[in-house]
């Protein structure tokens, strides 16, 4: 830091700029344009500036990729991070990179991941067999099949980007060039090649490419949860860009740990360091549980998991269901209210966290006019065919997959048209049909999580995060919880506040009134810890499928 | 098995605070029917550290810092908790008692206030625990005095007090 007379020299540079450039109506042809920077001698030369800030270096000891690898096996995120390492693989892949640009790669990836999710399903085998189907039928014809659906929704999106209103014809127009540059790019001999010997990664990843993505992956959430923490930290110092990230220190040689920088984005800096040395040295506990509280279940993750177990309970408990059937019938204002309070209190007794986000999303998707015990129950047939789907196959389907695919399925098919209230004798294009769907359901927490971090770096390309690579790769050490009600509960919650100073008890949902009556025993409870006697106190709640307790002993620390 | 505890308190930023913090975090996990909070003199303090969001799932909109009392109330009356707030007319009261007046408009039927100049007695009072002493809810009361609480959780002591302030206060609130 400067106040100690130690800046950290930070110096950026580009060697070269690459550019995608679309022209503009009628034509959207697309070229590419790469800047290269010479000396006036013809040698490399680049474009950039140094300057001295303050900075924080965290280094890190991740376990190797193997032993990572060991850990994600038993992880319930695994059918996730097999989607998004396989999105990597074709988004990094060089063969795919010398024919198509990146954004073109994050198509193809959608294209044939669906294409494999539809198969699967359909021959109702697995990954492997439907790659086989795939190629025998033609991996090409199918890619282009699932294009021109995907596309049926995209296209009339990107022509709203447009600045200019566009004509029927210019429509026209672009769905034809739109279609040819696919053609194009489909008919390419190494792309159809490269995505067929891609795809067994999603199934059957190479084991060290497999590590070695997770180790990085972790490595780059740290590197975002540390910034995160650098915010809750120190809020009154902290702007959008008043810290930049960097996961590594651009040096090609390897001679040292991992390492997450947070370096001041302005000369002279705001003082973000600075106060987060002094926060730091005033209670290094804030910052360890400020980390844990990062990568802790957001509210949106903790929205999409509380609608998705609304669903069921409604299924379940025909209370709620009373419930809910009132909040529906009532017309006036006041009443629906009244009614609505008495529903978040039934919720509020069977354990949901019932806060202001849970109840937007509940009026918006579940309660809304035109819904009723018919829509709750295909919603609940919808998301049990989603879980089954996912677990027969192993992989994470996203919202807009699931949505195309459940859509043309032979059985939701038709449903979903009922829904939409159209006319059973009138064809709705797929496109609608899978608006509908997806307006209907919401996305999973596997996907939710992916945005979890958004920061902004000018210098640094955001890779895939996910809060869980840390949740379940590396913090499965510390404090196990103890199961509440399991043998010898007590004893084990009591070693542990004395050894260690903290205890955790995790208490399942249907147990829930029992622990929290238990509670109020526990903090009138002195625990011995050599000649004294020391009282915990709660520091941390979580709530997953049950609740967790966190306590300690502070004098301890 | 722990059911009551007595506290001295002095000079400290770990006690009462952290044990406060627990009571209120226990009962925001499965808030009581009705909250007793009986303080003369009541100031709107930071009760819970959510600076680090230790609790941001059990409270998922509350932001990343000092959580306080009136904030607490507010979910807890949002969680179909009946609050009754007990102070005197001292003009100390009149922050605190405007901020959580603003609450009294949302949820009218479940937040009591009631003033009186006889009061004098200090703690609360849920379906879980008792607590009494001589500690008003103010930042020097927490933080700064000489304090004593007494902690109660077992059902006999909880259901007495219960009687006792029913009978008390049972008029204007049944009225």
């Amino acid at each position: 830091m400067h106040a100690f007379q130690a800046p950290v020299t930070v110096r950026r540079f580009a060697l070269e700029a690459n550019a995608t450039v679309k022209a503009p109506p009628p034509s959207r042809e697309e070229f590419n344009v790469v800047t290269k920077y010479l000396n006036t001698d013809g040698t490399q030369a680049a474009v950039g500036f140094e300057q001295e800030v303050d900075a924080v270096l965290v280094r890190l000891h991740l376990p190797e990729g193997d032993e990572l690898a060991d850990r994600a096996a038993t992880t319930p995120s695994l059918p996730v991070w097999r989607v998004a390492y396989f999105r990597d693989r074709v988004l990094n892949d060089p063969g795919l990179s010398s024919v198509c640009n990146w954004f073109q790669r994050d198509w193809l990836h959608q294209m044939i991941l669906t294409a494999l999710i539809e198969t699967t399903i359909s021959i109702q085998g697995d990954l492997s067999d439907a790659l086989g189907v795939l190629l025998s039928e033609g991996l090409s014809v199918r890619l282009r099949d699932v294009a021109a659906r995907i596309f049926a929704i995209e296209v009339d999106a990107a022509t709203e980007a447009d600045e200019e209103l566009p004509t029927e014809s210019d429509d026209s127009i672009h769905r034809e060039q739109l279609n040819q540059r696919w053609d194009d790019l489909l008919a390419n001999q190494i792309v159809v090649q490269r995505l067929a010997m891609l795809a067994p990664e999603l199934w059957d990843a190479n084991p060290k490419v497999w590590g070695e993505w997770l180790r990085s992956r972790t490595h780059e959430t740290l590197g975002e949860a540390l910034l995160n923490v650098a915010y809750l930290a120190v809020p009154a110092h902290m702007a959008e860009d008043s810290l930049l990230l960097d996961i590594d220190r651009g040096m090609p040689d390897h001679d040292y740990d991992l390492e997450v920088w947070l370096t001041e984005a302005t000369l002279g800096g705001s003082g973000a360091v600075e106060a987060l040395a002094h926060e730091a040295t005033q209670d290094p506990r804030r910052l360890i549980r400020a980390l844990e509280s990062t990568v802790a279940p957001s509210d949106v993750e903790l929205t999409a998991a509380g609608l998705e177990a609304f669903v069921d309970a409604i299924g379940e408990d025909a209370v709620l269901a009373d419930a809910v059937a009132e909040v529906r019938q009532q017309i006036g204002h006041n009443q629906r209210v009244a009614a609505l309070d008495a529903l978040y209190r039934l919720l509020a007794e069977r354990g949901f966290a019932v806060d202001q986000g849970l109840k937007v999303a509940l009026n918006h998707r579940i309660l809304r006019e035109g819904t009723g015990a018919s829509s709750d129950r295909l919603l609940r047939e919808l998301i049990n065919q989603w879980r089954a789907w996912e677990y027969h196959l192993g992989v994470a389907i996203d919202l807009r997959t699931f949505a195309l695919v459940a859509s043309s399925h032979t059985e939701f098919g038709p449903h979903v048209r009922e829904l939409g209230g159209i006319n059973a004798q009138t064809r709705i294009t797929m496109a609608e049909a899978t608006g509908v769907l997806s307006g209907l359901l919401w996305p999973k927490i596997g996907e939710v999580r992916s945005r979890t971090f958004q920061s902004y770096g000018l210098f640094h390309t955001r890779g895939y995060t996910d809060p869980s690579f840390i949740r379940e790769l590396l913090l499965i050490a510390g404090p196990v919880p103890v199961v509440y009600g399991a043998d010898g509960w007590r004893n084990d919650f009591t070693k542990s506040l004395a050894d260690i100073g903290i205890g955790r008890i995790q208490a399942a949902a249907e147990r829930e009134a029992e622990f929290h009556t238990e509670i109020y025993r526990i903090l009138a409870d002195p625990v011995d810890v050599d000649y004294l006697q020391f009282y915990p106190v709660i520091v941390e709640v979580s709530r997953n499928t049950g609740t967790t307790v966190t306590f300690a002993l502070q004098e301890m620390f | 098995m722990g059911l009551r505890r007595d506290i001295y308190a002095e000079h400290s930023n770990l006690v009462p605070t952290e044990f406060l913090q627990s009571l209120f975090v226990a009962e925001l996990i499965r808030p009581s029917s009705r909250i007793w909070i009986s303080s003369p003199w009541i100031t709107d303090i930071d009760l819970i550290d959510n600076t680090a969001r230790q609790f941001g799932t059990l409270v998922p909109s509350w932001s990343a810092s000092w959580i306080r009392l009136s904030d607490v109330i507010s979910i807890l009356l949002e969680r179909r908790s009946e609050i009754v707030i007990i102070a005197n007319y001292d003009p100390h009261n009149t922050e605190f008692l405007s901020r959580v007046g603003l609450l009294r408009e949302m949820h009218p039927d479940r937040l009591h206030i009631f003033q009186t100049t006889d009061v004098h007695e200090k703690g609360i009072l849920t379906d879980n625990f008792t607590l009494d002493g001589s500690m008003n809810f103010t930042y020097r009361g927490v933080n700064i005095n000489q304090e004593y609480l007494g902690y109660r959780c077992d059902p006999q002591t909880i259901h007495e007090r219960r009687l006792v302030l029913e009978e008390r206060w049972g008029k204007q609130l049944w009225a």
